[in-house]
């Protein structure tokens, strides 16, 4: 199938997911009220359940899977490593602490920028963090090292959150369940708005590095003798991507292993052109994450599964079976250093 | 009378010298704090007289508390009670204007849902919470937790007025109902006025004033025999344990710690900070203590079996109409002695 028959239909299941994602929930309305409500008909119950709780909700899971998946699928290509994810190598971690701080502190109330910055600025720190102890003597990357560092770095931002959530003010903060599990329950259309703010110029901008990512995927040295500024696409895309991450963050907490189980399986359909690969991850992150909400919020209705659960019930087997196979081809588990 | 101030002339209004915690030291009507020290008090010479005082502020003096004025004189109804429209200032410090008792109402708070059922309030209720297990309640919808409810089911319930806790704990839920279009009434039942105040509250909000001062003058009446009969007697140092590893304690501000002290007893942890927190096994063995309390299906710690300890039924633990009955409950296993001779 062409890559652009593959876009057209991502993009119909994204609308699919959504359509299904406003008609389930723990209020019983039928399709019909469901529809009605959609075209501003109806009782105005019917509407608010539909389009101020269902439907932002949709909205914001499919902006932040896709957020997710597609910042991991750019991860895996600078790093030229299946498991590299903004989970696993701790981003995550960083801009939940950057954002429960800039929390704590008072600053995202009075600062509507605050929240998303903060959140970015601890993702940033926790990328260079990682990199800099993975870094070996000649400027390379040790894979190995890496992944471990990231789990590390990880956990030593939960407890940093764990801390900060336990000294300040439960008004501001909200539950430390939310930071650390992740939860869509508080979407509204303000919250959908500063995420798309923040997180769709990313992703153009992403997209439109497909080009010299994929040089990237050959090796450096090859990239730079085919006319690629190896190091500012590097610079910029790691950045961006890390801000992907942050616009999530800031507005769901942390949601572990979208950005592994997506772009994986996107590549078994496509391949490796990331002119295809990046796109195609967005939106299928977004019909991953919108179907692991439906579950998260129906499974146990009228309660709440934690979306991360969901997200590691299916993505710890994924990437165990990755890691295995990983280690099985490359017994020095360095890939591409 | 110990309970009653309006038959007894030394509880009258306006004698300066009783200071902040007499029932007719100025209360601030917008529902700002307490504005009596409760440790102060108990670190007065003569506690118990002190306690039975502070307990009188909190239980009858302050009716400017939560908006509504103080009653002229004894005897008299007051004129503008259940006589709709009315406002009232809940816990949150929020004014709501009240047309017509609400008819569609779910309580996010199991001691108010206790005390809605009581006044007779069954058919306004159309949820119920997933800690509310009274068969009333047993076919109505669940909203889930009573902090961060399923917002859909609020919404799908067409709910005239949503009871909710007015701490800080889930202000995000509050922000949530205002968006939606959901009144909230905030209630805070922390201390035994303020349990004593959500019933007052909820009667006149659903028109149900009768029943809830009846169950008002019952809860005092109780408090009141309970205290007298205790009041002579020495109060032996009393640690209650709501159970968690290490045990959670109540502190001052608590109506478990109000109910020790009317019950006779000395909360050993009446310099707790927070209203609830976990103390160390070490902590409890610091403490001299004469009593163990423990919540229903606890066991006592076994390096204190040294210490005489009971078990309390689990409605001690529900802050609603059964309050006084607690109060008995609680000073029965602290003075047996006291309530042999039956009812005085």
């Amino acid at each position: 199938m062409k890559p652009i028959a593959w876009t057209a239909l991502m993009g119909l299941a994204v609308v699919l997911v959504f359509l299904l994602s406003i008609l389930l929930g723990s209020a019983p309305l039928t399709t019909g009220e469901v529809f009605s409500a959609l075209l501003g008909e109806g009782d105005v119950n019917d509407r608010r359940i539909v389009v101020d709780l269902r439907a932002p909700r949709a909205v914001m899971a499919i902006l932040v899977g896709g957020g997710l998946s597609l910042s991991g699928a750019v991860f895996q290509a600078l790093l030229r490593n299946p498991l590299a994810e903004p989970y696993i190598l701790g981003i995550s971690g960083g801009a939940a602490t950057g954002a429960v701080v800039a929390l704590a502190l008072g600053l995202a109330a009075s600062l509507s920028w605050a929240l998303p910055a903060a959140a970015f600025a601890g993702a940033l720190f926790a990328i260079l963090l990682v990199l800099r102890v993975a870094a070996t003597a000649d400027h390379r990357v040790d894979v190995r090292v890496l992944l471990l560092a990231g789990v590390v770095v990880g956990a030593f931002f939960t407890a940093c959150m764990s801390f900060v959530l336990s000294i300040s003010d439960a008004r501001t903060v909200r539950s430390a369940v939310l930071w650390m599990m992740g939860s869509l329950a508080g979407s509204d259309w303000r919250t959908v708005w500063m995420v798309t703010l923040y997180s769709l110029p990313a992703v153009i901008a992403l997209v439109g590095l497909a080009r010299p990512l994929n040089l990237l995927a050959i090796g450096e040295e090859t990239a730079g003798y085919l006319g690629a500024d190896v190091e500012r696409v590097k610079r910029m895309a790691y950045v961006l991507a890390s801000l992907l991450t942050a616009a999530g963050v800031a507005a769901t907490g942390v949601i572990g292993f979208v950005g592994l189980i997506v772009p994986h399986s996107v590549r078994l359909l496509v391949g490796a052109d990331y002119r295809v690969l990046l796109p195609l991850s967005f939106l299928a992150g977004g019909v991953f994450l919108t179907m692991a909400d439906i579950v998260a919020r129906t499974a146990v209705s009228p309660a709440e599964v934690p979306i991360g659960v969901i997200t590691a019930f299916v993505g710890v087997p994924l990437f165990l079976l990755l890691l295995r196979s990983s280690m099985a081809s490359r017994p020095d588990a360095g890939i591409g250093s | 009378m110990l309970w009653r101030r309006r038959s007894d002339p030394r509880y009258r209004a306006g004698t300066p010298e009783l200071g902040p915690w007499h029932p007719g030291y100025p209360c601030d009507s917008t529902g700002g704090g307490p504005l009596y020290s409760f440790n102060s008090l108990l670190n007065e010479p003569d506690m118990r007289w002190s306690v039975n005082w502070f307990l009188l502020a909190t239980l009858v003096g302050c009716d400017a508390f939560s908006g509504q004025q103080d009653p002229a004189g004894a005897g008299q109804p007051d004129p503008s009670r259940a006589s709709y429209p009315f406002q009232l200032v809940d816990a949150a410090g929020a004014r709501h204007t009240f047309n017509t008792p609400p008819r569609r109402i779910v309580s996010l708070v199991p001691s108010a849902t206790e005390a809605l059922l009581a006044m007779g309030g069954a058919n306004h209720l159309v949820g119920r919470t997933d800690y509310d297990g009274m068969p009333e309640l047993a076919g109505l919808p669940s909203v889930g937790g009573g902090l961060q409810p399923n917002l859909e089911i609020l919404v799908s319930l067409d709910l005239d007025l949503v009871i909710r806790f007015a701490g800080e704990s889930d202000l995000a839920t509050m922000q949530r109902l205002t968006d939606l279009g959901i009144p909230h009434f905030a209630v805070q039942p922390d201390g035994i006025e303020d349990v004593l105040t959500i019933i007052r509250d909820l009667g006149r909000i659903t028109d149900a004033s009768d029943a809830a001062d009846a169950m008002l003058g019952e809860i005092r009446n109780t408090l009141d025999d309970v205290a007298q009969r205790v009041a002579e007697l020495p109060q032996p140092r009393v640690a209650y344990l709501l159970g968690g590893n290490p045990p959670w304690v109540a502190g001052p501000g608590t109506y478990i710690d109000e109910l020790l002290a009317v019950a006779g007893g000395k909360n050993v942890f009446d310099d707790l900070g927070p209203l609830y927190a976990p103390v160390s096994m070490e902590a409890l063995l610091a403490r001299d203590l004469d009593l163990i309390l423990l919540s229903d299906g606890l066991t006592p710690p076994s390096l204190l079996a040294y210490v005489r300890s009971a078990v309390l039924p689990s409605s001690v633990e529900i802050p609603g109409p059964g309050l006084g009955r607690a109060a008995r409950d609680i000073a029965r296993l602290i003075h047996p002695g006291a309530f042999d001779a039956g009812p005085r």
